[in-house]
């Protein structure tokens, strides 16, 4: 046995190290700061809220915050910030626990389970309290009323265009894409060929569509169907002739008209963003969100947004910006307090100004603004809100997406044909939206 | 593999033999060098993407995403990754050190009992107490949330540490092994001294697996700092957030800034190399194994 | 009534001859009922902590694998609604049992034999080398899964450093991540790289026991390099072995953030392994019941497994007691 000094270091060391534990340990009964707000005493004048970490979540817990604090005088206290794909965990255990916060930001997949199980609040009668018109807001302001009320709130949309390289377009003498959400020149066959002029084997590739799943409803509805599934919810229309006819034509860009890069150069994390930056791009889909992106990044050439092509029809499908008062939030009315400020024309202006996103209020979306530069015509954004058409609800939308988005797949593997796709899972995708 | 009486072979090729002897130990050495330098580059290259990565701007990254080497090796990105996410530095360091100190006296003193003391229903527990690492920890997240929901404890650290501490499974099981991997007769030669119960733990057999808790002391520490779920669910102050979390700064919905992301890992990863370090200097032979025999 | 070795050496050394047999029958379980409390105190924290934190959550669980739970609304009561569901209805829930199994089948043997391997080399005479080399095996453990994943997934893509490697030795590499073919493989060996450090060092700390007197005496005898391995340090390391196998099979079975980060369960299903699916079905579709039993039901499975390795392990486990 060990004896003398070696005994005598051994035992300091563990009785400080024990000691030292044991006093960390206690002070780690202490709540968070955000708790300590709304314990004591159950203050009405401070909101906490939830979100995920994006552009338009930090304006709203950031500077729309701040500006509603000096106009209420109440404040925002936002929980701790966490990727979008925990969020998804996060969300349903907080409404689990019968505490939620006051205000919640929620993944649109997950409204019509929310709305239909009655877990947030009603806003209708809000709205009316606070004297609300309708039309001063986009359209897209009533696709949160479903049947079980207006159980949440679009605060701002993402709009999708098609962001292209200007200087590439002019280096091959391509004509450039019209300013505005016209047919002009802009049909599927003008962006074929733009695409075909614009690829050089596989240094540069012409377009990237595919890589935005949005693309599903866009061009199923461009072509004259009904996108992806029937307005009430329960048939796969996107299985529908028109439908199978987008996709395939979204397929063979890769395969075969080659202006398209593989499947597998897409799926990495960012890899088309990337492509894009390095001037090896000349047009991709995807939503005004990754505006902030580019003008960060992009150094070597000019770029600017252009309107989806057109065939029957010239529509975009937008994404939204949704918040919700959870029904057992402790203080709903200082939340729709916040949550008015932030869809009126002062706290809409904020996000226009920042050019993340286009406010769900008309007024304040008139002064959308490049973040810099580029893009020039960020107006596209606005206008492209009036020709949105997004996927119709259903209550089974996750579990149907998890049943025909890897048949998808093999479509653009060149694996299989759409129609073989979609048409060998449409019945199981079916059964699925009915069960649900 | 007992050694048989041999006529020594004459002189020269004696010499000849040990020569050809020296060589191919050489010859292994070296093979064996090379083959773990291969095996380190090969474990270390995705690690050194990410290091170069992290030294890139994202205009860089874009257009040479596959190389080793930044264009311009950016440093600030670490200033900037480290201004994120110090705040979360402090929660993350004081939940670890809760964590492995709880963590090694509850398993070490279970271990000892479940691998030296005969008791009824010894075997009962142990099943139980592996029985608990089967199960799926996922479904029991929500019903623990809500249990911690009504006894106060969402929002504090406490759920962070005391379920881990209170519950040390592979802790136990792998202490356990260890105890009972050291000859019984330590145990006699202690109680023929007058030792207790607990002495023998304490004294004796403890400092003899000294290799075996310094194992569990690192993996204790990794679990702890690597959480995220358990932050995730039960944290909503920023003010106690701890370094996964922080890294979902750099992760936005659309786009990441991947290279401060990768940045903010490198740094998340020094203190547990560090941890490392120190603790493999007690992967080495304990007293009982060079002693008794 | 036969006293064992230690319960004698409970008795006092100067204890009195064979005719006080009574007395020493009661010590004798007087010394039982001591070890017997000393046994629980010890294990008591550890017991105590797994009723309370453990205990609640699985009643319900197990309740809620009965009905239709979606975590927030009140559930209603499905009897074995969801194991039937499970058993013969859902379409991806028996792919998602072989990905798992495929997916452990893979990654075992990877992550023992590697890990064997490495701790046998990182065990040499030079400090210094064996710290660096130690290290370089061990970083991947401890590296962040969100980074990983991002990494990796840089590695994989068709125009990726894997296969220009492969390339450059004359073979065509697939498009890893996006071919149901060989997504699978492509997690099973991120899944071993990343996990080896953890076997490495139990192993490590396992080669400490082993006297060198051991080795230095098969030396003398004139035991190879590859005898003395076999024939010393492989039975010296079983209780390591064995531990290594039970906890990596129970974590292999349980796999999921790799795939959350990296794959995402596809392309199509091919790597959606069985928690995932179970996360997809508790968070995603807010089944909640379904989720509990599938949980259950994998408890089961891996119950079975461990308690075969249990009973097992007396014929190739060898203790040093």
């Amino acid at each position: 046995m060990t004896r003398g000094s070696s005994t005598m270091s051994r035992r300091t060391l563990l009785t400080t190290s024990g000691l030292g534990a044991a006093a960390l340990a206690l002070s780690s009964c202490a709540k968070g700061t955000g708790s300590a707000g709304a314990a004591a005493g159950g203050s009405s004048n401070i909101v906490t809220s939830a979100s995920w970490e994006d552009g338009v979540g930090d304006l709203l817990k950031g500077a729309i915050a701040d500006a509603w604090s000096k106009k209420s005088g109440k404040k925002l206290q936002a929980q701790a910030s966490v990727s979008f794909d925990d969020y998804q965990t996060r969300f349903r255990t907080l409404l689990a626990g019968g505490s939620p916060p006051d205000v919640m930001r929620l993944n649109d997949d997950f409204l019509g389970e929310i709305s239909g199980k009655k877990l947030s609040k009603d806003l209708a009668p809000y709205f009316q309290k606070s004297g609300l018109n309708k039309d001063d807001f986009f359209p897209i302001f009533t696709w949160s009323d479903l049947p079980s009320g207006q159980r949440g709130l679009v605060v701002a949309q993402q709009v999708r265009v098609i962001y292209y390289n200007k200087t590439m377009f002019q280096k091959e003498g391509v004509p450039l894409p019209p300013t505005d959400w016209v047919a002009d020149h802009w049909t599927w066959d003008d962006f074929l060929s733009a695409a075909k002029a614009l690829t050089k084997g596989t240094d540069q590739y012409g377009a990237a569509v595919y890589s935005d799943t949005g693309y599903e409803e866009i061009w199923s509805r461009n072509n004259g169907g009904e996108g992806t599934y029937s307005p009430d919810g329960k048939k796969f229309t996107l299985a529908d002739p028109k439908g199978v006819e987008a996709i395939q034509w979204v397929a063979d860009l890769t395969n075969k008209h080659h202006v398209q890069p593989k499947w597998g150069d897409v799926t990495p994390d960012q890899a088309v963003e990337r492509m894009f930056v390095a001037g090896k791009l000349a047009m991709m889909l995807a939503t005004s969100s990754d505006i902030a992106y580019y003008t960060e990044n992009v150094k070597d050439f000019e770029w600017d947004l252009a309107p989806i092509p057109a065939k029957v029809h010239q529509y975009q499908q937008g994404s939204v910006v949704l918040y919700i008062i959870p029904e057992k939030g402790k203080n709903p009315d200082a939340a729709w307090d916040y949550l008015n400020f932030a869809i009126g024309p002062e706290g809409g202006k904020f996000i226009a100004e920042a050019g993340v996103s286009v406010p769900v209020n008309k007024q304040a979306a008139q002064s959308l603004k490049s973040p810099g530069k580029y893009p020039a015509h960020i107006d596209l954004l606005s206008s492209g809100a009036d020709h949105n058409k997004i996927v119709n609800f259903t209550t089974a939308g996750s579990a149907a997406v998890s049943l025909f988005r890897p048949q998808l797949q093999r479509v653009y593997t060149g694996d299989l044909t759409a129609a073989k796709a979609l048409g060998g899972i449409r019945a199981q995708v079916e059964q699925a939206l009915a069960a649900g | 593999m007992s050694s048989e009486a041999q006529l020594a072979p004459p002189k020269a090729i004696q010499t000849a033999t040990a020569a050809d002897a020296h060589a191919a130990r050489f010859i292994a050495y070296g093979a064996r060098w090379i083959f773990m330098l291969v095996l380190a580059i090969a474990f270390a290259t995705p690690l050194l993407w990410m290091l170069a990565t992290s030294l890139k701007s994202e205009t860089d990254l874009s257009a040479h995403t596959l190389s080793l080497i930044p264009q311009h090796f950016l440093w600030s990105n670490y200033a900037q990754a480290f201004r994120a996410i110090s705040p979360f530095l402090w929660n993350s360091v004081q939940l670890a050190v809760i964590n492995v100190v709880g963590v090694l006296v509850i398993s070490s003193i279970a271990a000892y009992a479940f691998a030296r003391l005969e008791f009824a229903g010894r075997d009962v527990a142990f099943f139980l107490v592996l029985a608990t690492a089967i199960i799926p920890g996922i479904v029991l997240l929500i019903p623990q949330y809500i249990i911690f929901q009504r006894i106060g404890w969402v929002d504090t650290q406490l759920p962070l540490w005391v379920p881990r501490v209170m519950t040390p499974v592979f802790g136990t099981f792998l202490l356990r092994q260890a105890f009972m991997g050291l000859p019984r007769e330590l145990d006699d030669a202690a109680k023929i001294d007058g030792v207790s119960i607990f002495g023998i733990y304490w004294r004796i057999l403890l400092p003899q697996i000294r290799p075996a808790i310094a194992a569990v002391a690192v993996f204790t520490f990794i679990e702890s700092w690597n959480d995220l779920f358990g932050p995730l669910i039960f944290i909503n102050s920023t003010n106690l957030a701890t370094l996964p979390l922080a890294l979902a700064q750099f992760s936005g919905q659309y786009f990441s800034t991947t290279t401060l992301l990768m940045a903010a890992s490198a740094i998340s990863i020094l203190p547990v190399i560090v941890v490392f370090l120190l603790a493999q200097r007690y992967f080495v032979q304990g007293i009982a194994a060079s002693g008794l025999r | 009534m036969v006293t064992t070795m230690s319960e004698m050496s409970e008795l006092p050394v100067n204890a009195p001859g064979p005719s006080t047999a009574p007395v020493r029958r009661a010590s004798a379980r007087r010394a039982r009922r001591r070890m017997t409390l000393y046994g629980w105190l010890f294990i008591g924290p550890l017991i105590l902590g797994i009723l309370a934190f453990q205990g609640i959550p699985v009643v319900v669980s197990i309740y809620t694998s009965f009905t239709n739970w979606d975590g927030i609304t009140t559930p209603k009561f499905l009897g074995l609604g969801n194991y039937v569901r499970m058993f013969t209805k859902d379409p991806q829930y028996w792919g998602t049992l072989l990905n798992t199994i495929e997916f452990t089948v893979g990654v075992i043997p990877l992550t023992i034999i590697g890990a064997l391997l490495l701790a046998v080399l990182c065990n040499g005479r030079g400090k210094v080398s064996n710290a660096v080399f130690r290290t370089a095996y061990f970083t991947p453990y401890v590296t962040s899964i969100v980074a990983i994943g991002l990494v990796w997934s840089q590695l994989f893509t068709p125009s990726g450093v894997l296969n220009q490697l492969l390339a450059k030795i004359g073979i065509s590499g697939p498009s890893w991540l996006t071919d149901v073919h060989w997504a699978m493989p492509a997690v099973i060996l991120v899944s071993a790289w990343q996990a080896i450090g953890y076997p490495m060092v139990i192993f490590l700390a396992g080669l400490q026991n082993i006297p060198e007197s051991l080795h230095e005496a098969a030396k003398v005898d004139g035991a190879s390099s590859w005898n003395r391995f076999l024939r010393i340090t492989l039975p010296l390391l079983t209780p390591q072995i064995f531990f290594v196998l039970i906890t990596q099979i129970i974590s292999s079975f349980q796999v999921f953030a790799l795939i959350f980060v990296m794959t995402k369960g596809g392309p199509g299903t091919a790597t959606t392994v069985y928690i995932y699916y179970l996360y997809q079905n508790g968070f995603t579709f807010g089944d909640l019941g379904f989720a509990s039993a599938m949980a259950w039901v994998l408890f089961f499975i891996i119950g079975l497994v461990t308690f075969a390795q249990l009973r097992l392990q007396r014929r190739w486990v060898f203790y040093n007691d």
